[in-house]
């Protein structure tokens, strides 16, 4: 998943975006709803920031 | 943006969803805008026009987007924090992996420094804000279209290379034949006069170095002059007339012909038809022809020796049955005598006995040359049948002729006075000869009269030898 969405901030089309964040549960609202805030807003570099960490952690 | 998020997030996703499933084909394109809100005017209206589009508020972040994926066509704003719009410019220009990639550059700046600026440091384009979406568009398929073309060029000009390089190749390996090949090759062009437009000679165009060397000229300086004519009429009157007819009528030309030059003599000479003049082989084949004129020499020699007898020299066996065969037939359509002479040696077994093989063989080659001597005329033959026995063919010759014959051959042999000490009716050599004469019938062979002069030999030995006798006494 994070993979998933890495590449596709990379790729940055908002549309793509959207529709990972469209896959994320609705338990995850909160998420969902910062995320579209943010990749409506362009801000791909801000949440690839936010991930790359954790990604590395996953390794 | 005061936007209240939730209300359109679920439109927005699937107008995204339905946008990016129909289009994706009219190129790509990279913006790259500090501000969100111009990202979001061209992206909403770029998508609609069916254009994929990727976005980037900062440098850093589009040359991490560009390590991914190649878009067809960057939109650069100029003033963005940290990176501005001419620093991206340059890097990506830098990268031999980006650098086709066309960059136009979107700003508020409007002075000429900075459009010279933008265009020194590797951009295609230069729009001003405000702008209309229009003139966005036109400009972006503008970039397109020239990036189109140059993909084309490039490989257009890929193409030309690999066929240049084929092209090449094979001339290469053509020349590498030419220049190898023992054989002369050259390649004329006729030179017409310009009234009569007839063949007055031939240009060189391409001569390889055996030809050059047979002329003993280098190439460079026979390629481009008229020297066809001279030279051929130099070797033979005629040659440089049948060199034009193959040029007016196709009809190639392949003969041997002399020309003694150094150690060569003979060369073989073929000209076909080139466009309006002539491809040129010539060959030396000296060796071959002097081969063939030996055979030619060794098979006249053969032929005789075919037909001659070793010993006396005159025609052999072989030869007389030809030659009687040969007669046999003409003669029995022109219904004409045919007359046949058997002789023999009379006691030739005990003279050899008595003198030796040695004296027998002169003998005999005495009695040969003294017949030959009789039969002058070109149409008779004498012929050594076998061992001491002769056959005198005389066409269109009566049976009185040949008795004539017989006799003065009778004659002759006694005046030769060979002496012959065991013979029981002479001292000397003496022959027995049988006479035959007939016209002859094509449904019978010519054994019949072969048969019947055997016959009146035999006869004539019964009668006491050194003597003739004709078919007559037989029957």
């Amino acid at each position: 998943m994070l993979a998933q969405l890495s590449d596709a901030l990379l790729q940055g089309e908002t549309a793509q975006l959207m529709m990972l964040i469209h896959d994320i549960p609705p338990t995850q609202a909160f998420l969902s709803e910062q995320m579209t805030e943010l990749v409506l807003e362009f801000q791909f570099e801000c949440i690839l920031d936010l991930i790359e960490p954790l990604m590395t952690d996953n390794h | 943006m005061d936007i209240h998020l939730n209300s359109i997030t679920t439109l927005k996703i699937d107008n995204f969803i339905t946008m990016t499933d129909s289009i994706n084909t009219k190129g790509t394109i990279l913006l790259i805008d500090d501000l969100p809100e111009n990202l979001h005017l061209l992206n909403n209206l770029l998508i609609q026009l069916g254009y994929t589009v990727r976005s980037a508020t900062s440098g850093k972040m589009a040359l991490k987007m560009l390590s991914v994926k190649l878009p067809d066509v960057i939109l650069l704003d100029i003033k963005m924090p940290d990176m501005d719009g001419f620093q991206v410019c340059t890097v990506i220009k830098a990268d031999e992996r980006l650098r086709d990639i066309p960059i136009i550059f979107i700003s508020a700046l409007n002075n000429a420094t900075d459009k010279v600026k933008a265009f020194t440091c590797g951009g295609g384009d230069y729009i001003t804000k405000p702008f209309q979406i229009e003139e966005i568009v036109v400009r972006i398929e503008n970039q397109l279209l020239i990036q189109r073309q140059k993909i084309a060029l490039q490989q257009e000009v890929k193409k030309r290379q690999e066929t240049e390089e084929v092209l090449y190749q094979s001339r290469a390996l053509l020349s590498n034949v030419l220049n190898s090949t023992l054989d002369g090759i050259a390649a004329l062009q006729s030179v017409r006069a310009s009234q009569t437009g007839e063949i007055e000679d031939f240009r060189c165009l391409v001569v390889n170095p055996a030809i050059a060397q047979a002329f003993n000229r280098s190439r460079e300086e026979l390629i481009g002059k008229l020297m066809l004519k001279r030279f051929l009429k130099r070797i033979n009157p005629s040659l440089f007339e049948r060199v034009v007819a193959v040029v007016e009528t196709g009809e190639p030309l392949a003969e041997d012909i002399y020309y003694p030059l150094g150690e060569s003599s003979w060369y073989h000479f073929a000209a076909v038809k080139l466009g309006d003049g002539v491809a040129l082989a010539v060959r030396d084949v000296t060796a071959r022809k002097n081969m063939e004129l030996e055979l030619q020499i060794a098979n006249r020699e053969l032929r005789l020796l075919a037909h001659l007898d070793g010993l006396t020299k005159i025609a052999n066996r072989r030869c007389f049955d030809d030659f009687l065969q040969h007669q046999w037939r003409r003669l029995s359509r022109s219904q004409q005598q045919l007359s046949l002479l058997m002789l023999d040696v009379d006691f030739f077994k005990p003279y050899n006995d008595l003198y030796g093989h040695q004296r027998g063989d002169d003998c005999l080659v005495d009695i040969a040359r003294t017949i030959q001597k009789i039969i002058s005329r070109p149409t008779d033959l004498i012929a050594r049948y076998g061992g001491e026995e002769f056959a005198i063919v005389l066409p269109e010759t009566h049976q009185d002729g040949a008795i004539v014959i017989a006799q003065i051959i009778i004659k002759a042999i006694q005046n030769l006075k060979i002496p012959h000490q065991t013979s029981a009716i002479s001292h000397y050599v003496t022959v027995s000869i049988g006479i035959a004469s007939m016209i002859p019938v094509l449904d019978f062979s010519p054994d019949l009269l072969i048969e019947q002069s055997d016959q009146a030999l035999y006869c004539a030995k019964q009668q006491g030898r050194n003597s003739y006798c004709v078919q007559s006494c037989i029957t």
